[in-house]
């Protein structure tokens, strides 16, 4: 993911390119259904945050300026999109779901537990079940995107001292719990 | 000040560690020498929870190329994302024009402009003369191309939909389903018409259907409350009274039930969302819901019924599992 690439790309959007379209679909969904499932780990709800952001993206073709980054433009919108939905949803019952499928997933993770002390694996979908989403959105753009302090702290619109403590708690709490299975 | 630290799990509880590792600067630098001067196991400690801050990873699923490929299909085909190139969009002006000009006699009889539902949604389209249609989901309806003419009044469903149609007597409303003809002269009716089942129920008013030939000659006239179903194990039409409450529910995003049991419930989730829903245990088949479901997410739906019955379900993106706890 080339950021001048990804403004070349932009740039035929905006003359209505549709080809340039499905290209920039393909390259960013996987991306983002991680991202999104870190966040929200609802699948249907991610892939149709997804979609909301490239139909934003199409329709404002004209209107949209985007100077530096495409990508960052992408994760802003789609963080936003995952939040709405969530509010209008009850997330009571997502966090239902997550309970039982953490009950069918305990010996692949009392296999993680074993292994040695220097290699933290974080699994996306268990995160889900003892981190809260903040804390799984920085650990989410720090370890897997490797996005730096300033660039997170931008992003989640909080102070830089914040995301070193939710990196810190993340880690520790995904730790303990790794080790109590 | 004096912390203690004995394990690395200690440091990487320290978000002021964390921030060295992040963004060290001289300072920092300082303080975490100074630490390890006072605490030699920190000479051990600091290397040991960086290298394991270093190569923490974030695992996922990887996802598949379908799931892509339908997710964008999904947005070229709900017309929402309208994407010609501009050349393509000459052509097809230039192509609009010939086949208006050589296909203009047939062109009317066409059906056209098409609505159509995915799986959990419904839809309400209103039609140009007044009557208003409601597709349940994964539905179609479609209308002729009626421009510059009088109004039309006929149209094409597959699926289920709830008619309330204006009452016009000179010009009778006409719904083409893939069994028969229901000829109206202004009521309120549902159609379902799926491979599995074809049903016309009555609300209000009088309707005439004309089944096609093949099926049967002579048309059938229903009464209010009244349901005609197509019987597919005898190929024959039948007149019933309707006693299934849920018949219209579904524009309410509501499913009534009255001692349904789990193994019909789980049919309508199906219909409805597009999911398979597996019974673990037999005996949940026989397990009863009384009351109205809202029927607002497969979520919270869900929720619902593990707490009336107290199951559990474990879903996934097409198959939802219910079992005893």
């Amino acid at each position: 993911m080339n950021p001048e690439d990804d403004l070349g790309i932009w740039k035929r959007i905006q003359a209505s390119d549709s080809k340039a379209f499905d290209t920039l679909f393909r390259q960013y969904f996987n991306y983002l259904y991680k991202y999104g499932l870190s966040l929200s780990s609802n699948e249907e709800e991610t892939k149709d945050a997804i979609q909301d952001v490239f139909l934003g993206l199409w329709n404002n073709r004209k209107k949209l300026t985007i100077k530096s980054s495409v990508k960052y433009y992408l994760l802003q919108s789609f963080r936003r999109s995952v939040f709405n939905k969530n509010r209008s949803n009850s997330l009571v019952s997502l966090e239902e779901h997550h309970r039982d499928m953490w009950k069918t997933e305990s010996v692949e993770s009392s296999i993680m537990a074993r292994e040695s002390e220097d290699q933290l694996k974080f699994n996306i979908k268990q995160m889900a079940k003892v981190l809260t989403p903040r804390q799984r959105e920085a650990i989410f753009l720090k370890f897997y995107d490797g996005m730096d302090s300033d660039e997170i702290s931008q992003l989640m619109q909080i102070d830089k001292k914040a995301v070193y403590k939710l990196i810190s708690t993340g880690i520790t709490r995904y730790r303990k719990n790794l080790k109590k299975l | 000040m004096q912390k203690k630290f004995n394990h690395i799990d200690d440091l990487l509880a320290d978000s002021y560690f964390i921030e060295w590792l992040c963004d060290p600067t001289e300072e920092s630098d300082a303080y975490w020498s100074a630490q390890s001067e006072i605490n030699p196991n920190l000479r051990t400690l600091i290397p040991f929870a960086k290298n394991t801050f270093n190569n923490i990873t974030v695992e996922a699923n990887e996802v598949s190329n379908t799931l892509v490929d339908t997710a964008l299909n999904e947005m070229h085909r709900t017309g929402k994302v309208r994407i010609f190139n501009f050349k393509t969009a000459a052509f097809l002006k230039i192509a609009a024009v010939l086949l208006f000009f050589s296909l203009a006699a047939i062109y009317t009889l066409l059906p056209k402009n098409e609505f159509s539902t995915e799986y959990g949604k419904t839809m309400a389209v209103d039609l140009k003369d007044g009557s208003e249609v409601i597709l349940n989901a994964n539905s179609k309806l479609s209308l002729t191309n009626n421009k510059g003419k009088a109004i039309d009044r006929q149209v094409w469903v597959s699926g289920e939909a709830y008619f309330n149609v204006l009452s016009n007597p000179k010009s009778p409303f006409t719904v083409h389903t893939s069994r028969g003809d229901i000829i109206v002269l202004g009521t309120i009716f549902n159609v379902e018409d799926t491979p599995e089942s074809f049903s016309i129920y009555l609300e209000e008013g009088r309707i005439k259907f004309v089944p096609k030939p093949e099926y049967q000659k002579q048309s059938i006239e229903l009464d209010v409350k009244k349901r005609l179903i197509f019987s597919s194990s005898n190929e024959r039409f039948e007149l019933q009274d309707n006693n299934d409450p849920n018949i219209t529910a579904w524009k309410e995003k509501k499913i009534v039930c009255q001692n349904m049991p789990l193994s019909e419930l789980s049919k309508e989730i199906e219909a409805y969302y597009g999911v398979d829903v597996v019974l673990k245990q037999d005996a949940l088949a026989d397990r009863e819901l009384d009351g109205i479901l809202e029927n607002k997410s497969l979520d919270e739906l869900l929720l619902i019924v593990c707490e009336a019955l107290d199951i559990k379900v474990i879903s996934s993106k097409n198959s939802i599992e219910f079992s005893y706890y």
